[in-house]
């Protein structure tokens, strides 16, 4: 299974994942020229996928949809400016499992200050394997077994969020939200620690953020957990 | 996590949306009333809370959360409430722009501008007139010396239309007779800019350095008033309520971050990896494929690939990560 970060940071996140057979894009927080920049092949595109409404996650939207079918929860969907093909959107529930090309999606609830934001679990019947996406959450309810692949958020660590607090660098309602909004490292590993990893073969760290992570070491430290090789996306 | 309350809460029909108003302006009122006759609060006498809620229903019909959902929606009565009754304690009319309601998550809350807090300082028991703020140029000459409470103050000042011409403003500050005494507040630029810095939006950054003098003027008031205000006597109702209200939407101290740390640990602790294993049925029963509409463009299937997948990539399962 093909995973490509397109972009990934506060500014703008947006992941292609193709099997061979379809491929789907996650998020769409990135305008659609440098989507298409990429080398995305837009109509190609099986769907879109998104987690929650916040710009850094759904800016094109209103773009992509001219293109491709986008599914999201209804609350993030209400959020979204579709235009005229909000007919090409289709409203989906936490734990109720969908299809998208040849993927079997299922939806699960995440903690973020979104309206409804949800992570995804996705198993191509094409390689038969599974993809675990989950980012803007500051821990995960769910459990998951035999996933094989994770694109997970590591947004900031604790000491350094302190650190730039009290250097002023970070404004203090910033810090305040951040714990109750992102994931934070620790508990990515506590997260990665108690997941079944029988079947993990590659870890992606999503959505660093700027100057509150240090890519290196939180590498480094994952690496430590899972034990297979682990990858930051690209900003 | 705080879960947006919108979704449980229906429109209100328009009879309800006057019954609403009428209960929450009725009770709002009676709370000044009683705070009047208490003698715990002093309204001016040409301040009319009735208009001041009127015009305040208006201005709230049109108030969004970030979300755009309407704030009277949004926000919990109690909350509402609150937000006009803090309004209407600080003698504010929203008419004025003597301050903005915003909406933070359910609550709903009174945010004073910078007129509105110039406009309760003049109520404030011992205060004759607003406070008056001056820049200072390079150039100038200055006099500074101490008032008889220590605090710093500028006795003579001397300045020049050429220095103004220049504009280079390399400080402030604000006087004003309080009880007798003239209290002061003066800044340096560098301290002003360094109180800027406190912004917690940037984009409202740019006002400060096209308008920099008026700003800088602004800065120095608010230093000036929230000194009186934070030391005035405790059963001055309207004070408290200023500084309160101030606290509550600037004052993120450390400690506010170590407790939303705490809740958000706690959270973590009992909910976190804890809930039902969600697996993916490899064929499922229910939830078809949404069948796309005759006007959508065709859907490709299986769908090409896109360009930056070359082939012999797709066949080995976890390719070489394209940014390693």
């Amino acid at each position: 299974m093909l995973v490509k970060a397109l972009a990934s940071s506060s500014a703008g996140n947006c992941y292609l994942i193709s099997d061979g057979s379809s491929s789907l894009l996650l998020e769409c927080g990135i305008p659609l020229k440098d989507i298409r920049r990429k080398g995305v092949d837009l109509l190609g595109l099986s769907g879109c996928l998104i987690s929650h409404e916040h710009k850094d996650h759904s800016k094109a939207a209103g773009d992509v949809v001219k293109y491709t079918h986008i599914y999201a929860s209804a609350g993030t969907l209400q959020h979204l400016d579709l235009g005229p093909y909000s007919y090409r959107s289709t409203a989906i529930m936490s734990g109720k499992q969908f299809k998208v090309g040849s993927y079997e999606v299922v939806p699960f609830e995440l903690q973020h200050d979104a309206d409804e934001p949800l992570g995804f679990l996705i198993y191509s019947r094409e390689v038969q394997k599974k993809l675990l996406f989950a980012t803007d959450t500051f821990y995960i309810h769910n459990q998951f077994t035999g996933v094989n692949i994770v694109i997970v958020e590591c947004n900031f660590d604790s000491a350094l969020l302190k650190k730039a607090v009290d250097d002023d660098a970070v404004p203090r309602p910033y810090a305040k939200r951040l714990w109750g909004s992102h994931f934070e490292i620790s508990n990515v590993k506590e997260f990665l620690r108690q997941m079944d990893k029988s079947r993990l073969e590659a870890v992606y760290l999503a959505h660093l953020s700027d100057g509150l992570s240090d890519a290196k070491r939180f590498r480094k430290e994952i690496m430590e957990v899972v034990g297979v090789p682990v990858y930051v996306c690209d900003k | 996590m705080q879960k947006p309350v919108q979704a449980q809460q229906k429109p209100l029909q328009p009879q309800k949306v006057f019954e609403f108003e009428k209960n929450i302006s009725d009770s709002v009122q009676n709370r000044i009333t009683e705070l009047a006759q208490d003698r715990r609060l002093v309204l001016p006498p040409n301040y009319s809370v009735g208009n001041a809620l009127a015009s305040a229903w208006l201005i709230l019909q049109n108030v969004k959360d970030r979300n755009g959902q309407p704030a009277l929606k949004v926000c919990t009565p109690q909350s509402i409430a609150n937000a006009l009754l803090d309004m209407a304690i600080m003698g504010h009319n929203p008419a004025k722009k003597h301050g903005y309601f915003i909406v933070y998550g359910d609550q709903l809350t009174w945010f004073p501008s910078y007129f509105g807090k110039c406009a309760s300082l003049k109520r404030i028991d011992g205060i004759e007139h607003e406070p008056v703020a001056t820049l200072i140029y390079d150039g100038d000459e200055i006099v500074l010396e101490h008032n008889e409470l220590g605090e710093e103050i500028i006795i003579e000042h001397k300045t020049s239309w050429q220095n103004k011409l220049k504009g280079d403003i390399v400080g402030a500050y604000a006087t004003v007779d309080f009880k007798g005494v003239k209290r002061s507040a003066v800044m340096s630029m560098k301290e002003i800019k360094e109180a800027w810095t406190k912004n917690p939006s940037p984009a409202n950054r740019r006002d400060h350095t096209e308008f920099t003098g008026e700003f800088a003027k602004r800065t120095v008031i608010n230093r000036l008033v929230k000194m009186i205000l934070q030391t005035s006597n405790d059963d001055d109702l309207l004070a408290e309520t200023i500084v309160q209200n101030e606290d509550q939407h600037w004052d993120f101290t450390d400690a506010q971050i170590v407790s939303e740390e705490n809740k958000a640990k706690r959270e973590i602790a009992t909910n976190a990896n804890a809930g039902k294993i969600i697996d993916v049925t490899p064929e499922p029963t229910s939830a078809p494929e949404p069948k796309p509409t005759p006007e959508a463009k065709p859907q490709p299937e299986p769908t090409p690939e896109p360009a930056p997948a070359p082939k012999t990539e797709q066949q080995t399962l976890i390719p070489k990560s394209p940014w390693e």
